[in-house]
């Protein structure tokens, strides 16, 4: 019989349960997701040309998305109780022993956690699927190892998830026989006036701001302090972030409170509240979400910098895009076709064993180009340069891999000599001479498929081009620097998806399981004649500072943060728009979700 | 009409259920006034049908037919904004569980019916110190609901229901939480309202001692009104005595 009524419970609460559900699937599908990264060692020393701290890497992430998960679980748990409290109590008003309930809250719970897992995972192979073939697609990244279903992923999420229920399950099944009926019957969250003193607020801003500067000072500190500045910054970040929503929001909050202006207009002052109330007991979850953002904005962001860098690496390889030697009229008419084509020029350059030579006319009326590396600190910035033909004529052995770049062979890294002569003499120097005929491309990533063809054509004429490697032609370096930092951007993509869906998620729940209580409050102010746009728009705004916060700080984290890859990428900090614009607008769409589900809990009308 | 009518319900019906289903009628067919500055109660015992009326007067709820006009506005043509903001300036309500909000001071909780109108914080200021010191709470404005008792508690929410002075106050059985004590004090302050202030208050109650501070008491039997008691000149007591004994007639 009452397993009877426990079913007719869930089918009255269909849509509550659909929330439940669907989270839950999420959170397994995403963990799932990050673990076929992280427990596939072949796919890590693929893609990350064995960078020794990889591993590490992996495992921190892992154990800070299991902390995560846990929590997770934890306000999904609750979201369940806070549906189902009523219930059960009512259960036990009728005379059903509470060892019976305490079964009965085992059973579901367990049966939900498991039934979501599996369905989670399943859906997690889908997803993994999905994002990992769009982004080798997109990231133009084939990953050898990497395999959408990979058995010890769902064996490790499997196994974690259902320990995770199993102690839900005990927790949810002694809370109910612990708390008494009536308790259950009207539980409500009711706000207690908490008397912080300014003295203690004023030094927790000021520990909050300290801590987050030790973090932040340890990102940029990485080459000194090596692997131990990762956990550092964790933990003082973490720490950081708490003291300092728990200082600053509630410090404002009473501050726009104190501004009767301000707050004695329509709702304000009862939003304010609201947010006040809940910052208080968001602080722990604020100053985790403001991390994961970091984390999930971070990724992308690095993950995005590797995948605009492939082409400015390639391309600071060599002088030209592309060097045809002696081509036929088709093939310059196709190179000269290449979108963005620009310095298009043409040189006869005279080889023989131990001379290269150059028609001064020429590069004087169409100077060469070589790249300028320079040293700056610790990092190096390349351009490239044109160089007048007095200054090459004075030392052309400054620009071996300039020259070497327009041979079909590296003569002058093998010891020939370089001279540059006038119209008359060039006639007369030693050995065959060779039209070569330069390009330079604005978009190489754009051309790389024209490009390659075209290359492989001079390959094919001189294959001692093909033997000089990435050297040999920018063809040939992107080759070799997109399979190596595709890698990187693959994983930074997907990670970065992976966290900011855990994120939004543990976000979403941690609010729809305050819904509950909420929806007196509303019917109250309706009664009290609230116009439901009014209504609307209070719950938006509180809604969006709960975004907004960890979002804000998170932003600030990962401009900090970015000084982690300064060691490995040329300028991290290039064209950060558009991943926060990518990220910003998923978080927007998490957003307008969690505010159309938490209208649809505490606005509706009837029950 | 010499005079307007707070309150006029004319042939009010309410049917629950939709057609060709199991039909129920709360209300069949209610008629009656409420003029400016009187105390009416409503009496009638669980089913009579008397939430449905007070949730019909107070827009929560429509009548299936019949026309319910508060202070010339018929209210059952009202919708959305329009019926929110009606409810906001012209009812007054105190409900059996308060409908307090616990993230607000009692202070804030008052004013909020202001704020709504976007009343200048200086007049919403001085109009809550005014009902709130008119209703012996000026001492607890700075508490949360939590903090207070639940007398307390009624007369700030009694505070919140008059403080943009509205048209008139319903009751919904404002004492069913409170202690006899707490409950006493609550109804001699809603008569000391009806004198001094000339408050209209309708006050819906199963509770004879509670509608005996009305001044007229229409008795609801089965969705029909059954009877009229009018107080007269007699005490609140002999009018207490004739309420009970009403109802020990009434109900059979």
């Amino acid at each position: 019989m009452l397993n009877k009524l426990a079913l007719a419970g869930i089918k009255n609460r269909f849509r509550d349960y659909a929330v439940l559900f669907s989270g839950l699937i999420i959170g397994s599908a995403i963990f799932y997701m990050f673990m076929t990264i992280a427990t596939n060692k072949d796919f890590q020393a693929g893609s990350t040309a064995g960078l020794s701290a990889t591993p590490f890497i992996f495992l921190f992430g892992a154990i800070l998305l299991m902390i995560i998960t846990l929590v997770y679980v934890v306000y999904a748990n609750s979201f369940l109780l806070s549906m189902r409290k009523h219930d059960y109590a009512t259960f036990m008003m009728l005379g059903a022993k509470s060892s019976k309930i305490s079964q009965l809250i085992f059973t579901e719970t367990m049966a939900i956690g498991t039934v979501a897992t599996v369905v989670g995972i399943a859906f997690g192979v889908g997803l993994t699927q999905v994002v990992g073939s769009f982004l080798m697609k997109t990231l133009d990244a084939a990953q050898n190892h990497f395999a959408p279903f990979y058995l010890p992923a769902v064996i490790v999420t499997l196994v974690f998830f259902v320990i995770l229920f199993f102690l839900a399950a005990i927790v949810n099944a002694s809370k109910m026989r612990a708390t008494p009926i009536l308790t259950l019957l009207r539980s409500d969250a009711t706000p207690t006036r908490i008397k912080q003193k300014p003295v203690v607020l004023m030094l927790e801003a000021v520990c909050g701001l300290v801590l987050l500067a030790i973090g932040y000072w340890a990102m940029t500190k990485l080459p000194v302090l090596g692997l131990l500045a990762i956990p550092l910054a964790l933990v003082t970040i973490v720490l950081g972030s708490y003291l300092l929503f728990n200082a600053v929001v509630v410090e404002a909050i009473q501050l726009l409170k104190a501004n009767r202006n301000f707050a004695g207009k329509g709702l304000r002052n009862f939003t304010l509240s609201q947010i006040s109330f809940r910052v208080r007991s968001y602080t722990a979850i604020l100053s985790v979400v403001s991390i994961l953002f970091a984390l999930a904005l971070g990724a992308i962001t690095v993950g995005m910098g590797f995948y605009n860098e492939v082409p400015k690496m390639a391309q600071n390889f060599s002088s030209y895009d592309l060097v045809q030697h002696n081509p036929s009229a088709k093939q310059r008419a196709e190179a000269n076709k290449l979108p963005g084509v620009y310095g298009q020029a043409k040189y006869t350059v005279k080889v023989s064993q131990k001379m290269v030579t150059f028609n001064r006319g020429e590069i004087e009326k169409r100077p060469l180009v070589f790249v300028q590396t320079n040293y700056n600190g610790g990092s190096a910035r390349a351009r490239h340069v044109a160089l007048s033909a007095a200054k090459f004529a004075q030392a052309p052995l400054k620009y071996t891999q300039l020259i070497d770049s327009l041979l079909t062979a590296p003569k002058v890294q093998g010891g020939a000599k370089v001279q540059v002569t006038s119209d008359q003499n060039f006639a007369a120097a030693p050995g065959t001479t060779m039209t070569v005929y330069v390009y330079r491309l604005r978009d190489l990533r754009a051309n790389i498929r024209p490009l390659t063809r075209l290359q492989n054509i001079e390959n094919k004429k001189y294959p001692g081009l093909l033997e000089r490697g990435a050297t040999g032609s920018v063809a040939a370096s992107y080759g070799v620097f997109n399979a190596m930092f595709s890698g990187f951007a693959f994983m930074g993509f997907f990670l970065g998806l992976a966290f900011l869906a855990m994120l939004a998620s543990t976000l979403m729940f941690k609010i729809l399981s305050g819904a509950d209580y909420d929806r007196s409050r509303y019917a109250m102010l309706r009664r009290v004649g609230v116009r439901e746009g009014l209504l609307r728009q209070s719950i938006r705004t509180e809604l969006l500072t709960l975004f907004a916060l960890p979002g804000i700080l998170g932003i600030v984290h990962v401009l900090f943060g970015l000084q982690l890859f300064k060691s490995l990428l040329l300028n991290p900090y290039d064209n950060l728009l558009l991943p926060f614009g990518v990220f910003g607008i998923l978080y927007v769409i998490y957003f307008l979700i969690t505010v159309w589900l938490y209208n649809g809990i505490v606005l509706r009308k009837n029950n | 009409m010499a005079e307007q009518k707070v309150v006029q319900l004319r042939d009010i019906t309410k049917t629950y259920g939709k057609k060709g289903e199991k039909q129920y009628t709360a209300l069949k067919g209610i008629s009656f006034d409420v003029a400016p500055g009187e105390f009416v109660g409503i009496m009638g015992a669980s089913g009579s049908g008397k939430t449905t009326l007070l949730n019909i007067l107070s827009t929560l709820d429509k009548p299936t037919s019949g026309t319910a006009t508060i202070n010339g506005t018929d209210v059952t043509k009202l919708k959305g904004n329009k019926l929110a903001d009606f409810r906001a300036n012209q009812i007054g309500f105190i409900f059996q569980d308060f409908n307090l909000l616990e993230s607000l001071t009692a202070r804030e909780n008052i004013a909020l019916p202001l704020a709504l109108q976007n009343v200048s914080p200086k007049k919403s200021d001085a109009a809550v110190e005014r009902i709130a010191a008119t209703l012996g709470i000026a001492e607890i404005l700075d508490s949360y609901p939590t903090e207070i008792s639940g007398g307390q508690k009624q007369r700030v929410a009694a505070a919140r229901a008059l403080v943009h002075e509205p048209a008139i106050l319903f009751g919904d059985e404002p004492t069913g939480a409170l202690d006899s004590q707490s409950a006493r004090e609550l109804l001699e302050t809603m008569r000391d309202l009806n004198d001094k202030q000339n408050v209209s208050i309708l006050l819906v109650t199963h509770d004879p001692f509670s509608a005996s501070y009305a001044k007229r008491i229409l008795f609801i039997k089965d969705g029909v009104i059954g009877k009229e008691l009018l107080r007269g000149d007699s005490t609140r007591e002999q009018f207490y005595g004739q309420v009970l004994n009403e109802l020990g007639t009434f109900q059979q």
